[in-house]
């Protein structure tokens, strides 16, 4: 039928969706690329007039892919909403004990407790000023549950009380050791049937 | 010294611009059928609107999926089928579709986008089967 169809997959470019990013991601992802730049929009469409034009009249079904990055995933350009536009590696968080958890440490946290956690339910947090707090929260957050801070020295009878007329989903408990972050993070200690 | 003169091609072009919101199947159409009733030929197609959501494939939620393919895929599938029936009838035309790296490389974050993004390189590889 003479028809031409072709594709262009261009890879990191300077639009406004960049804005959003910090420089240092640009940056280090723009250093992840063969030619070690960012593209631009007329790159894009310098590559459209060719495949338009008779230049291109017996190319068809052809996909270019305008940047190759040194290794698979290495654009990284994921952001979340708590996510300021860092790096994986960057620190999110500081604990009592001078302990560090990464923005990606930080995803895979929340991520865990997301996917147990129903939308609309309340869930009680019991945390101290920790990293359970904050992965609590921000789950709550992701799973559109209601989250209720509450502290974790919280007298039983006054828990016990609280827990009858609220009816709470989901409990979520931090435990007083720190290091089971590396471990298990996620304690639902008792979810209603 | 001999001079050769090369004539310069001259060219009258008319560029005239509408919009309209490709999610909405109704301005889509009547837009393709503003297109037809200028009886111009359509030369080509370059599809480049889409849209990005990052978030981890875990809290990834069936809306924000959905709207992902709304924009990057079903509106680009919906206006290329439109436009390439006026495209047969000149047994002519030359479709670009903009996808992205994303659609390959496997990028944390970006499961809906990328999906979108491979859809794209997939239906554009079947118009050019059919179409060719």
């Amino acid at each position: 039928m003479g028809i031409r169809a072709n594709c262009i997959a261009p890879g990191i470019t300077s639009t406004d969706m960049l804005q959003t990013l910090s420089p240092s991601i640009i940056e280090a992802t723009c250093n992840q690329t063969d030619l070690r730049r960012l593209g631009s929009p007329l790159n894009i469409a310098d590559t459209a007039v060719f495949l338009i034009s008779d230049l291109a009249s017996h190319i068809t079904g052809q996909t270019i892919w305008m940047v190759v990055y040194d290794e698979p995933g290495a654009c990284v350009i994921m952001k979340a909403f708590w996510e300021p536009g860092h790096h994986g590696n960057a620190i999110a968080a500081i604990n009592d004990w001078g302990e560090t958890l990464s923005y990606r440490e930080l995803y895979s946290t929340v991520s865990r407790l997301v996917v147990r956690l129903q939308a609309r339910t309340l869930l009680f947090l019991l945390c101290d000023n920790s990293f359970g707090s904050l992965v609590g929260y921000l789950a709550c957050l992701n799973a559109r549950a209601v989250p209720l801070m509450l502290d974790k020295a919280i007298a039983p009878e006054l828990l016990q009380q609280l827990m009858e007329r609220y009816r709470p989903g989901f409990i979520w408990h931090q435990t007083m050791d720190h290091t089971s972050l590396d471990s298990d993070p996620i304690r639902v200690l008792w979810t209603r049937s | 010294m001999v001079q050769i003169s090369i004539p310069m091609p001259v060219a009258a072009i008319v560029c005239k611009s509408g919009r309209f919101d490709l999610t909405d199947g109704v301005a889509m159409k009547s837009a393709v059928k503003r297109l037809m009733s200028e009886k111009r030929p359509i030369h080509s197609l370059v599809s480049n609107a889409g849209i990005i959501f990052n978030a981890l494939f875990q809290i990834t939620t069936e809306q924000v999926l959905r709207q992902q393919f709304e924009v990057n895929f079903f509106s680009l599938f919906n206006f290329t089928q439109s436009v390439s029936k006026l495209m047969v009838r000149q047994k002519q035309g030359s479709i670009v579709n903009i996808s992205s790296t994303a659609a390959q490389d496997g990028y944390s974050g970006k499961s809906a986008y990328g999906a979108s993004k491979a859809a794209v390189i997939a239906l554009t590889e079947s118009t050019a089967a059919e179409l060719g």
